[in-house]
């Protein structure tokens, strides 16, 4: 049903609360939503890409090239282009419109992750290399690709020293990254010099992510804790004048849990995180507080990856055993009284008073005359699309994966 | 006497309103109808079983069984009724399959009369041949083989006397058959698209199509190289795996005195430092950049004298070694001179983590990619086929529309 007719307390939920589903095609291990929320990609154990529609929950597409399992994926904005990663040392940028990668890299070892920089998309990417430099990556021209490597710059100095993880901040000037002595450094995309460096922790960096809006950054260390700080302002401020304050830290005192895969939501406000080990929920704490206001439980496993769905209220993670999709959603109650205005749903039966008026003869012509004036004040404008939907977000066109049905038969062999 | 006559009638009367036609009769019989059967069948009921003669007596016309007159049993009540009687052809003898009487019919519903399909030829009355491998439309072979022929001529002679041109003659139909030989050849007649003989060479071909056709032969052709090239690599990365055997064997032979070859133990007389055997991970980067066939050719050249032998001499390869390693203490990441085993890493293979089964993933790699490339060239092989056969058909058409207009 159209989610704007409904009950808006229950569309406007800001995270989801019950298991809805779950998907298993293949054994999954990553899993990546669209921005526009209208695909889910899936890689798989033996190095298969899942496109999965999210409103019939059916396989789109596969794409094959790489032959182990998936390290990352990553959507450009655009929702055409999908940048893969694996653990056979190969980076894949996938057109979504041809079957095949229009940009293959192959590295001297497994790859870590790869980002779609904001600017210049896809071309511009940045690529992290097990136990080697840090790349940033243009290949806009097939024959002619440019590698930069950015050195690790620090407060420590080592043989051993390892970017593991990065992000992009929204400007596309800026990169942050963690390092496996855990120290979080700003980069500079422009020329990859380090104009900011802070040792946080003395363990890895497992995972960094960015709010949208660019205020927050949260960083997972392996040492149980998932700090949260205020990003500073950096387009004004000089890079010497840069502080990273620690907003909150997320951390289970009682069982000293591992924290695997953590996102935030459109805003920044809520963030989820997936736990190692044998407890099998998602947390989601809310940011300004520092509280957790949910656990998510449903899955009879371990989950590894988690990723918000933001346009569809939805949370997916991927179970370590089983390979399955889990997704948690907004269950909204129908309401189909706001098809016909004039009838009312009731709880329960009730006695039925009629009205004075109810079976008044009113002469037909004069009957006429009240629906024209009616007709006349109602005014339905058919043309004009929404610019936002049911809950908040823009509605942006984007792209729609074209889908040969006569080649369907090739999708599962 | 007069009364079983009487009764014959009656009984006859009955039958001529509702005769016995077979399966499929079922509309229901009106109150009144069925009040008059039921008073009919009170009737036969009663009627005595013997005449006067004490001869047992039949059927509605209650005669006694009367020499060669054929019957027939009715399966709901036993009693037996005259073919005639029942207005039944005699000729029908052998496809009755169950017979109802009209009161175990349509006053009991005890079942309908059924019958067997009778053979196709015309005027044979028998029952087709029934078993389990064989379902036959005739009684026997021979009447098929009758009712074939008699059709087949009988249409070509209809369509011989039309004199239409465009069907066949019973001269072509005969030398068809001949040629064929047997049935399935004459099934698979027209499977196949007959190719038009102007369609090769391409000379006929319109531009476009032929533009068409070129495009797609040069992908095709780009593929099949793609394809080679593919499998030369395949095959260097599976001559790499046998020299860094050897090369294994080598460096075991120079670090550990007493080093037997082939043997998997290390010896337990030598417990210095450098007795432990190696394994070293062996991986080149030359390797991943050799898409250009230049680099490979001469990558192969300088691993080639190796290639295939079973021992490096001792010697050289010490020589070689000790350029690489002066200290010989430590297997560290290697880029020094220019020698042939400059650029492997000579990392303990167990302890290579960032190479970790850089051999099994490069060889898996190649065998995705030429499973991948041979589907997109079946593919493009396809589609150009259907390229042809369209246009093949399309000159047919053209040719048969020149015949009619002529």
């Amino acid at each position: 049903m159209n989610l704007s007719l409904l009950d808006p307390f229950a569309v406007a939920k800001e995270f989801p609360e019950v298991s809805i589903s779950k998907l298993e095609f293949g054994h999954s291990t990553l899993i990546k939503s669209s921005y526009n929320s209208d695909y889910l990609a899936s890689g798989t154990i033996d190095g298969d890409i899942v496109i999965i529609d999210l409103d019939t929950h059916g396989i789109i597409k596969i794409l094959r090239n790489h032959t182990r399992a998936i390290n990352s994926l990553r959507w450009s904005n655009c929702g055409r282009y999908l940048l893969s990663t694996s653990r056979d040392w190969k980076v894949n940028l996938w057109d979504l419109s041809a079957n095949e990668p229009i940009r293959s890299l192959r590295f001297e070892g497994p790859i870590w992750q790869a980002e779609f920089s904001p600017k210049n998309q896809p071309f511009e990417i940045f690529i992290s290399v097990f136990e080697d430099d840090c790349l940033f990556v243009n290949w806009e021209d097939k024959d002619d690709v440019r590698v930069d490597p950015i050195s690790v710059e620090g407060s420590e100095e080592s043989s051993n020293h390892y970017i593991l993880t990065g992000v992009y901040h929204p400007s596309g000037n800026f990169l942050f990254v963690g390092t496996n002595k855990g120290l979080v450094n700003i980069i500079s995309t422009i020329d990859g010099s380090t104009l900011f460096s802070e040792k946080i922790t003395s363990s890895n960096v497992k995972n960094i992510i960015l709010s949208q809006t660019g205020y927050r950054i949260a960083v997972n260390f392996s040492d149980r804790i998932i700090r949260q700080f205020k990003i500073p302002d950096l387009v004004n401020e000089e890079p010497k004048n840069w502080i990273l304050e620690v907003e909150h830290k997320y951390q289970d005192v009682v069982n000293r849990l591992q924290w695997n895969s953590v996102s935030f939501n459109s805003n920044g406000e809520y963030l989820i995180a997936s736990t190692f080990g044998s407890s099998h929920e998602i947390y989601i704490w809310e940011t300004t507080m520092g509280s957790l206001v949910k656990i998510l439980e449903g899955s009879k496993e371990e989950l590894v990856d988690v990723d918000w769905n933001f346009k569809k209220c939805e949370i997916y993670a991927v179970g370590l055993d089983s390979g399955k999709i889990y997704m948690w959603g907004v269950i909204v109650p129908q309401k189909w009284s706001a098809l016909a205005p004039d009838f009312v749903e009731i709880e329960e039966n009730i006695e039925f008073m009629e009205r004075e008026d109810e079976f008044d003869i009113i002469p037909e012509n004069e009957m006429a005359q009240k629906n024209l004036e009616l007709e006349e004040d109602i005014e339905v404008d058919l043309l004009t699309k929404d610019t936002i939907d049911a809950r908040g977000f823009s509605i942006e066109k984007s792209f729609v994966i074209p889908l040969k049905l006569e080649h369907s038969q090739n999708l599962f062999e | 006497m007069l009364f079983f006559w009487g009764k014959s009638h009656l009984a006859f009367e009955s039958y001529s309103v509702f005769p016995i036609i077979g399966p499929g009769m079922t509309e229901e019989l009106s109150k009144e109808e069925l009040k008059r059967l039921q008073k009919k069948f009170q009737e036969f009921e009663k009627a005595p079983k013997y005449n006067l003669n004490s001869e047992e007596v039949f059927c509605i016309c209650r005669k006694p069984d009367d020499e060669g007159q054929l019957m027939v049993a009715c399966d709901g009540c036993d009693e037996w009724f005259h073919f005639r009687c029942m207005k039944l052809d005699p000729k029908y003898e052998k496809l009755v399959a169950n017979f109802y009487c009209l009161f175990c019919d349509r006053l009991f519903n005890k079942g309908t009369t059924l019958w067997k399909r009778k053979c196709k030829l015309e005027g044979c009355f028998n029952p087709i041949e029934l078993s389990e491998e064989k379902k036959s439309k005739y009684c026997s072979e021979e009447h098929g083989l009758m009712y074939m022929k008699q059709t087949l001529l009988d249409k070509v002679l209809k369509q011989e006397s039309l004199n239409d041109q465009r069907l066949l003659n019973l001269k072509e139909v005969s030398s068809i058959l001949r040629e064929v030989g047997d049935c399935k050849a004459l099934a698979k007649l027209g499977e196949e698209l007959p190719i038009y003989s102007d369609f090769y060479p391409n000379a006929n071909l319109s531009p476009l199509l032929t533009e068409k056709v070129a495009v797609w032969e040069k992908q095709i052709q780009q593929v099949t190289t793609d394809l080679e090239h593919l499998d030369s690599r395949l095959r260097l990365v599976l001559a790499l795996k046998d020299f860094l055997k050897l090369l294994n064997e080598n460096i075991n032979i120079i670090t550990i005195p007493d080093y037997i070859p082939g043997s998997r133990t290390k010896s337990s007389k030598s417990k210095s430092k450098n007795s432990k055997k190696s394994d070293i991970c062996g991986f080149n980067r030359v390797i991943l950049d050799l898409d250009k066939a230049t680099d490979m050719d001469q990558f192969k050249a300088k691993i080639s004298p190796y290639l295939g032998k079973n021992t490096i001499d001792p010697e050289e390869f010490k020589k070689l070694y000790q350029e690489i390693y002066p200290d010989d203490d430590d297997m560290v990441d290697f880029v020094g001179p220019d020698n042939w085993l400059a650029g492997f890493c000579l990392k303990d293979k167990r302890k290579c983590n960032k190479h970790h089964s850089w051999l099994n993933i490069l060889a898996d790699d190649y065998y995705l990619q030429t499973q991948l490339l041979e589907e997109k060239k079946k593919r493009l092989q396809d589609e150009k086929q259907t390229l042809m056969t369209d246009y093949n058909i399309e000159r047919w058409e053209t040719l048969e529309a020149e015949v009619a207009s002529n």
